[in-house]
């Protein structure tokens, strides 16, 4: 008995675990402009909405920055800042908007931005390195005062640090002030700062309160849901959610985002992915080069560390093997979607070339340092310092010393690409074996990379700043590197150059270095780094930008030097979208006419998608026979004119109203019995209309009655006749008869008369 | 009584001598959390002078200590239930196990008990019907399932069920239904919580039966075979028993001994056995923890994490022998 019921309550159970999935939960049809895109976060607990700790969740359209700042051409465009001044290099002034409310209702002012900064201090971020002091001259202007001339700290006040809410980090910046004012310093000496900077780090806010166009709806394992914050003040925004849409699996991902079930994407894709996208007809594609690259560090020591000769210590070798590698294949191989090859061996990125140095002196003096791919013109270089071939094909120099190289590599670049350069390199006699590394062990201040315990070492090229301060200063002043001799010659200065002391003076711009020495400096290392290659520049991946053209627009012209700068900084980049207010839902307009063979309209009748707040003129033309009556916009009349102007605000339906015309043949019966007003005749009428005909008989003639296509249709002389079909309407009149008229008087007349005198001759008679 | 003191006795020296092993042996990786953090910022194109600087101030604290002391606090803080804190979340670790443990339970042990039950009933079948086509098709099935790897079925199954079927589809969402539960809908005891936990375990439940399956079956499959050839099988035909109690009474129970041991050892598998189907279907389990500890270097998270799994196929052990000794009276432990 009790196996049983022990089977029939295991049976009953198993029914509702496999049942009460099923029953499910039909999700509230909910009809909202919502924003799809996909992000990788870490969901609570570990993700967490602390901005100054690591983990935090994504807060880039939450907060804002002062400004949003273009890359391309080095302008900001005011945001929460409205204007800013920069005296001397010396003192900041910042103005910010007024008018800006936080996402709790508080007013954003210069208190917000003062805490954001001494919790940044906390940090030990390399702007408060120049900065001395901040203080607060009204309720929105603060003065920042360095504490040495710099250029480094507007673009982090204007653009790389966002204004977060004094309400979460006020009290923290506020002891942090204290403590600055007791006179410590945490450059100096950071224990006084160990407990705020504990505390700092390990606040964890319910919610982030931010000033941006979105706040946070919710954060679950899979998605975070931003809703839109009525009050921004650029105004509300036409998206009513953003989803960041967590998916781990990046097959899953790419084929939602092939399906057009995502709206925006930034990925540096393998080929494979990229073809997904490719010719779909609802997404433009952006490539946008990073402004990272690859690049190849020689080891420019005479001898190795195991004292053996070192073939690298000499530039023809170098040279030899720039000429070998063919930049564009290896990129391809590395980045079968797209890469940018360097063109020039300057040292850093070919998007700052023209920022860095200008035209006339590439064309001048770097013209032929392109190291184009010439194997002929590698092996003459080796020929010409008397290399020989081995009889195992590779190269070896005068003293016996074979041209074999290891190359090692942590990143940057694949192991695809480094056994491609390496197959390039065996052709021309010259051996390479990659050998692959951890990134956190070779890239450590005491790994291989920094330490130059490499042949061939694979890093990284950026900014003319940050690249010559690699090569020249870092390299040769603070680490071993790659062992390059720091005094150099340029062509157009007799004396040499010691390239340690020249990126070091660089780097005091503004503060002693002007801009015009800087330039010259940028031009005297390009110069080295082409004519003596102690590295070489390879290429830099391309990322591309997938926007859904189908579901949203207002995005700016592909060819808009806005996407240059979401080579990097993306997230922080691509929120000016947002910020602006310029993403703006797709609708269908769709035009129609009715009849459908009553007209036709410009443009033609279809469904076609416009960007929310596009005006569309339209004009309707009707077909013979018929006429243009209106417009019905969504059903309800809107006007009568044939051309409208529609602005597109939703989902919407044109109609264009054409009604069929119809003849009315008015006739007289008999001809000359009388007129009609109209006259008599054919006319066309638009269905639906009423004609008033009015029948005026001749002299002689009475109106009879009217006949409307063959039958009576009223004895009055005026008669309202509907355009439904064609219609003929006869008027009849009849002729007046004479005879009667005058005879039967003249008749009686005569019978009186005749009567008279007959009675008048009786009597004559009688008398 | 003997037996099991000197089990518990062995249970806890493996667990210690896995404590240790493991605290050295993620500290011997090459990288540490710091390098590892400052590596992704040099990637992003930071300076690296300044990408060291922004990561030693963001991290709760930095382990400075040498590595003898470090190991010392470490096994003190264990016997106190502290497993030390994260470096790259900044959480303690206790706090992080706690938060993935349940989910990682739920999942996997639906998803054991479903394939240990659809592998026992399909692998006595295809003993009864063995050599017949179905034999063929279901021992070949359970052997391909069985070699697929789990992360595999499982993007196969979104891809399939989910995007291309949109059978496991929100269409409001538009969006896979991944994740533990609809975040729509507020957490709690409620029939339209609970079904929604159960409806989205769905898919990630299928893909982890689908790749454990086989091996039930085979193993059942071949312990059935054995018993079937057993004289007491052969008596009770004999006798004329019904042939459902002969399968179920005399047949399935003494087939299934061995299986329950490899279950048994199985429930001590369930944190490491959901690496890859809570990474791809974003569940908020173990799994997910470890695969990022591990990216990360985050020692203390890879420890804590690794303990949990040591600790769970110990008692898991130490359970199957009493289990078995339970189930089967021919076997007694002194």
């Amino acid at each position: 008995m009790l196996r049983k019921w022990l089977k029939i309550s295991l049976a009953i159970l198993l029914a509702l675990f496999l049942t009460l999935p099923l029953i499910g939960v039909v999700p509230a049809q909910e009809e909202k402009i919502v924003f799809r895109r996909l992000w990788g976060y870490n969901p609570p607990p570990v993700g967490h909405w602390n901005y100054f700790a690591s983990g935090c969740l994504p807060t880039w359209l939450i907060y804002e920055p002062l400004t949003h700042y273009f890359p391309a051409n080095g302008t900001y465009l005011p945001h929460l800042a409205e204007n800013w001044t920069y005296q001397d290099y010396m003192v900041f002034t910042l103005k910010l908007r007024k008018g800006v409310k936080w996402h709790d209702g508080s007013e954003f002012n210069a208190t917000d931005v003062w805490s954001t900064w001494y919790c940044i201090y906390l940090l030990k971020d390399r702007a408060w390195y120049y900065l001395k002091n901040i203080t607060i001259a009204d309720r929105y202007t603060l003065i920042f005062y360095m504490s040495e001339k710099n250029d480094y700290c507007p673009f982090y006040i204007l653009w790389h640090w966002v204004a977060l809410p004094r309400m979460i980090y006020g009290d923290i910046a506020r002891r942090v002030y204290e403590k600055i004012r007791q006179g410590y310093n945490i450059f100096a000496d950071e224990s006084p700062f160990v407990d705020l900077r504990k505390e700092l780090l390990d606040m964890r806010p319910e919610r982030p309160i931010g000033t941006g166009p979105f706040k946070l709806k919710y954060v679950s394992e899979t998605e975070i849901v931003l809703e839109k914050f009525e009050d921004y003040w650029r105004g509300i925004p036409d998206i009513d959610e953003i989803h960041l849409l967590r998916v781990t699996a990046t097959d899953v991902a790419w084929q939602m985002l092939s399906e057009g079930q995502l709206d925006y994407h930034w990925a540096i894709p393998t080929k494979e992915q990229h073809d997904l996208m490719v010719n779909k007809p609802y997404w433009k594609i952006i490539g946008v080069p990073r402004p990272v690259g690859i690049t190849l560090y020689f080891n420019n020591r005479p001898k190795r560390p195991d004292g053996t000769p070192n073939p690298l210590y000499y530039k023809e070798v170098r040279k030899a093997i720039a000429y070998a590698i063919n930049r564009t294949e290896v990129a391809y191989v590395q980045y079968p979607a797209g890469a940018t090859p360097a063109k020039y061996n300057v040292g850093f990125n070919p998007a700052g070339l023209y920022a860095a140095l200008n035209e006339s002196f590439i064309e001048t003096w770097l013209k032929d340092f392109t190291y184009d791919y010439n194997p002929a013109k590698a092996e003459e270089l080796l020929r010409s310092i008397g290399c020989t071939k081995g009889p195992d094909g590779i190269y070896r120099m005068p003293d016996g010393t074979k041209l074999e190289f290891t190359m090692k590599a942590a990143g940057y670049i694949n192991l695809q690409a480094m056994e491609a350069i390496a197959s390039q390199l065996e052709k021309v006699g010259i051996k390479v074996t990659p050998i692959w590394l951890d990134a956190a062990v070779f890239f450590a201040p005491e790994g291989d990379f920094y330490q130059g315990r490499y042949d061939i070492g694979v890093g990284v090229y950026g900014g003319a700043s940050f690249s010559f301060d690699e090569y020249y200063h870092k390299y040769l002043h603070v680490y071993p590197g790659h062992g390059m001799n720091p005094i150099q010659k340029v062509p157009w200065r007799e004396e040499p150059i010691n390239v340690t002391e020249r990126i070091l003076y660089a780097q005091t711009y503004p503060a002693k270095c002007t801009l015009n020495e800087l330039m010259e400096i940028y031009a005297e290392l390009s110069y080295i780094t082409c004519s003596e290659v102690p590295v070489f520049t390879l290429y830099s991946p391309t990322a591309y930008i997938y926007l859904n053209v189908y579901t949203f627009g207002g995005w700016p012209d592909p060819n808009d030097l806005y996407w240059m700068g979401l080579g990097s900084y993306e997230a922080h980049g691509s929120s000016y979208l947002f910020r602006w207010l310029l993403i703006k839902p797709n609708f269908n307009l769709t035009i129609s006419v009715t009849p459908s063979v009553g007209g036709t309209t410009t443009p033609a009748p279809g469904t076609a998608r416009y960007t929310k707040g596009t005006s569309i003129k339209v004009a309707a033309a009707p077909a013979s026979g018929y006429a243009f009556k209106e417009w019905r916009l969504d059903g309800e009349p809107a006007g009568t004119s044939p051309t409208i102007t529609v602005t597109v605000i939703k989902n919407s339906i044109l109609e264009a109203v054409f009604v069929p015309m119809f003849g009315l043949t008015i006739s007289v019966t008999p001809s000359g019995g009388g007129t009609t007003t109209p006259a008599p005749g054919t006319y066309t009428y638009v269905q639906g209309d009423k004609v008033t005909v009015t029948a005026s008989p001749a002299f002689g003639y009475n109106f009879k009655e009217w006949r409307l296509d063959g039958k009576p249709a009223g004895t009055s002389p005026t008669i309202t006749v509907t355009i439904d079909a064609p219609h003929t309407l006869e008027a009849a009149f009849e002729r007046i008869p004479y005879e009667l008229y005058i005879g039967v008087p003249v008749a009686i007349i005569v019978i009186v008369v005749a009567v008279f005198l007959i009675l008048r001759r009786r009597r004559a008679v009688k008398a | 009584m003997r037996w099991f003191i000197r089990r518990a006795i062995t249970a806890a020296i493996t667990i210690f001598a896995s404590l240790t092993i493991i605290f050295f042996l993620v500290r011997v990786m090459p990288g540490n959390p710091i390098d590892m953090m400052v590596a992704q910022l040099i990637m992003q194109g930071l300076d690296p002078e300044e990408a060291y600087r922004r990561v030693m101030a963001m991290v709760p604290f930095v382990p400075t200590d040498p590595l003898w002391k470090q190991y010392i606090d470490y096994i003190i803080g264990f016997l106190k239930g502290d497993l030390g804190r994260s470096i790259h979340y900044g959480a303690p670790v206790t706090t992080i196990l706690t938060y993935g443990i349940p989910w990682t339970v739920f999942l996997v042990s639906i998803s054991l008990i479903i394939s240990f039950s659809l592998g026992v009933i399909i692998g006595m079948y295809i003993a009864y019907k063995r050599g017949g086509i179905l034999d063929r098709f279901l021992s070949i099935f359970s052997s391909v399932t069985r070699a697929i790897p789990p992360y595999v079925i499982g993007i196969l199954v979104v891809l399939i069920f989910a995007l291309q079927l949109k059978l496991f589809w929100d269409p409001v969402r538009r969006s896979p239904i991944l994740g533990p539960y609809d975040p729509r809908i507020q957490p709690g005891f409620t029939l339209e919580f609970i079904s929604s936990v159960l409806y989205y375990a769905i898919l990630p439940v299928a893909s982890y039966v689908i790749t454990t399956f086989g091996a039930w079956a085979l193993q059942m499959k071949s312990s059935t075979v054995s018993v079937l050839g057993e004289y007491y099988v052969m008596a009770a035909e004999a006798r004329g028993l019904p042939e459902r109690r002969i399968v179920i009474s005399y047949v399935g129970r003494n087939a299934i001994l061995p299986l329950f041991t490899s279950l048994a050892i199985s429930i001590g598998h369930i944190f490491s056995g959901s690496v890859f189907i809570e990474t791809i279907f974003s569940y908020p389990g173990i799994g997910r923890f470890i695969s990022a500890s591990i990216s990360n270097r985050d020692y203390m998270v890879i420890s804590g994490c690794f303990l949990l799994i040591v600790v769970a196929v110990v008692l898991s052990n130490l359970f199957a022998d009493l289990l078995y000794g339970k189930l089967d009276p021919r076997i007694r432990f002194r």
